[in-house]
């Protein structure tokens, strides 16, 4: 039997040997010599073309399945269950579940915003109030005689921004707080319609509630926690996602074998008492296991990540204030509000009944003042707003602190319900500068808070001082596991959710009809046909 | 001097015919190394 390496490593030393045997003294020898290199070197790249096809032809007849997964179309099921079972959060109002709050928070952040896209969020708004029956017109935007002209000239417009464009710019330099106005006025056309909205979001669950097939909001958390599984398993690693990982050396294959000092270490040290890798039950019991802790690691990071916002929360919230006590504050603001809308009414009146096509005539005194005391009403009216949304929002606390204590879980709950406060909070207390990653951070929040799966943040009270590491490490070293709150630390946490992924790769990969070394083949043929393209 | 025709390389092991190929390219490039240029030693 040949054995090809045998006779290269051979043939090698003996023309080595030959080489430099040859003499090499003058030209005729120089030339000589170079023929007998260039005979050698015709061989030897006719060995290399030979071994190199063999090489990619074995590494192609390696087959594998990819479990192909439409991760998109899963996901976006997943997103439009989540807003659905939204609408049926029992800790905010109507303006929260279709997301008015929102709405107006883009307006009222519009100097980071273009033009157009202020527009755009005009657009949206009155969008929202169509989806509820209420198709709103110029008549209705009449806070200010310089809302309603602005106003007027959008609904003529049509998405001809030239035009507001040009009247914008009248107004502006007269009225710069005109985009705040706007706002204002669409915050008081939200609650003068409130009933259009809560009856929208009535008929709107019975629907889903009939298209989801199901009997009762736990009905529906159930099935969206079915979809949460579904696409969590869909983004699982399968074998072909193992070796595309291998080859772009995102993991070192090198550590996969048996022999790999990596690999020994890692599972000799896993588990407190030895365990029977090669056993099937075994190994199905420790991945269960690794599954769950896997996943409350994960819980746990995010915990740590948005621990700022706890200690925000308790800093500025622990003070119980009674649901009455903040409903006498709330019914006061309200007053005021009503007090301060009847005056504008009635300075707006003058504007209105004789005056709108004279609002940019300075010589009109009557016109001048009526307008510059409209103005100062307006904002004194957008403060008083705030300041009921934000007796809304401590209500809201005020419930969850007389019921029990409350835990972590409630506090996540509530910021993800009110997407306005979460911001202005975030703000206060994350870095922001770079908006891209402050509304990554805002994402990965509300990833978190629409996790059913968590069960740590459940159980913590928010003034709870216990080891949560401890308590995740001690539940966990009662199955078998080999692991300290330590392993816990923040810094720790991604070393310890690598060591459970690779601890699954080696089981899917035995589990494969693929072997480490059959990956490892695959990756040395990739790495020679990139070496080829590159030449 | 023709180079071998008759090898026979399923008895390879995978790591045997990586170490193969690495073999030969080692060689190939010690012996573009060793290629004299003309006029490198003593003149005749």
């Amino acid at each position: 039997m040949n054995n090809f390496l045998d006779f290269i490593n051979n043939d090698i030393e003996s023309k080595k040997t030959l080489i430099q045997s040859l003499p090499t003294n003058n030209k005729t020898n120089q030339k000589k010599y170079n023929q007998k290199i260039d005979e050698i070197l015709k061989s030897y790249n006719y060995y290399k073309d030979a071994v190199t096809k063999y090489i990619n032809a074995k590494s192609s007849s390696f087959k594998y399945s990819s479990e192909k997964h439409d991760i998109e179309k899963i996901k976006k099921s997943l997103d439009d269950f989540k807003d659905k079972l939204f609408l049926f959060n029992t800790c905010n109002s109507f303006k929260e579940k279709l997301k008015l709050d929102e709405a107006i928070y883009d307006i009222n952040s519009y100097s980071e915003y273009t033009f157009e896209d202020i527009n755009i969020f005009i657009s949206n708004i009155i969008e929202k109030f169509k989806k509820a029956g209420v198709v709103l017109k110029s008549d209705d935007f009449n806070l200010t005689s310089y809302v309603n002209k602005y106003m007027t000239v959008y609904f003529e417009s049509k998405n001809n921004y030239d035009g507001l464009s040009k009247v914008f710019e009248e107004i502006y330099w007269k009225n710069h707080d005109i985009i705040k106005h706007i706002e204002l006025n669409f915050i008081i056309l939200i609650d003068k319609y409130k009933k259009n909205f809560e009856e929208y979001i009535a008929n709107e669950k019975k629907k889903i509630l009939a298209d989801t097939k199901s009997s009762s909001n736990d009905d529906l958390k159930d099935k969206y926690s079915k979809l949460y599984n579904d696409y969590s398993s869909s983004l699982e690693e399968d074998i072909a996602d193992i070796v595309e990982k291998a080859i772009k050396n995102d993991i070192d294959i090198n550590n996969y074998f048996e022999d790999s000092k990596f690999r020994s270490t890692t599972l000799s040290t896993l588990t407190i008492n030895e365990i029977d890798y090669s056993d099937e039950a075994t190994m199905n019991k420790l991945l269960a296991v690794l599954e769950k802790l896997k996943q409350n690691a994960i819980e746990y990071k995010y915990y740590l990540k948005f621990m700022p916002l706890f200690e925000y929360f308790k800093e500025n919230y622990s003070k119980k204030r009674t649901v009455s006590d903040v409903d006498n504050e709330i019914k006061k603001v309200e007053k005021d509000i009503n007090a301060i809308i009847s005056k504008l009414t009635g300075s707006n009146k003058l504007d209105f009944v004789k005056n709108v096509g004279s609002l940019f005539n300075k010589k009109n005194k009557a016109v001048s003042k009526s307008t510059d005391a409209s103005l100062e009403q307006a904002n004194k009216l957008f403060d008083m707003y705030l300041k009921r949304d934000k007796l809304l929002f401590e209500k809201q606390i005020s419930l969850l602190q007389s019921d029990r204590n409350i835990h972590v879980s409630d506090i996540v709950n509530l910021f993800y319900c009110y997407t306005f406060f979460k911001i202005e909070i975030f703000k206060e207390i994350f870095d922001h500068d770079d908006p891209n990653q402050f509304v990554e951070l805002c994402d990965q929040f509300d990833d978190f808070a629409s996790n059913p799966n968590n069960v740590i943040i459940k159980g913590i009270s928010i003034n709870d001082d216990a080891s949560i590491s401890s308590i995740i490490s001690d539940r966990y070293r009662m199955e078998n596991i080999n692991i300290n709150s330590e392993d816990l630390d923040e810094d720790n946490l991604d070393v310890l959710v690598n060591k459970i992924e690779f601890i699954k790769r080696i089981y899917k990969i035995e589990k494969s009809t693929l072997s480490v070394e059959k990956i490892w083949f695959i990756v040395q043929n990739s790495k020679l046909l990139n070496s080829k393209d590159e030449k | 001097m023709e180079a071998k025709k008759d090898f026979d390389m399923s008895y390879l092991t995978l790591k045997e015919l990586i170490e193969t190929l690495d073999a030969i390219n080692s060689f190939i490039a010690f012996l573009e190394d060793s290629k004299l240029e003309e006029g490198d030693a003593n003149n005749e």
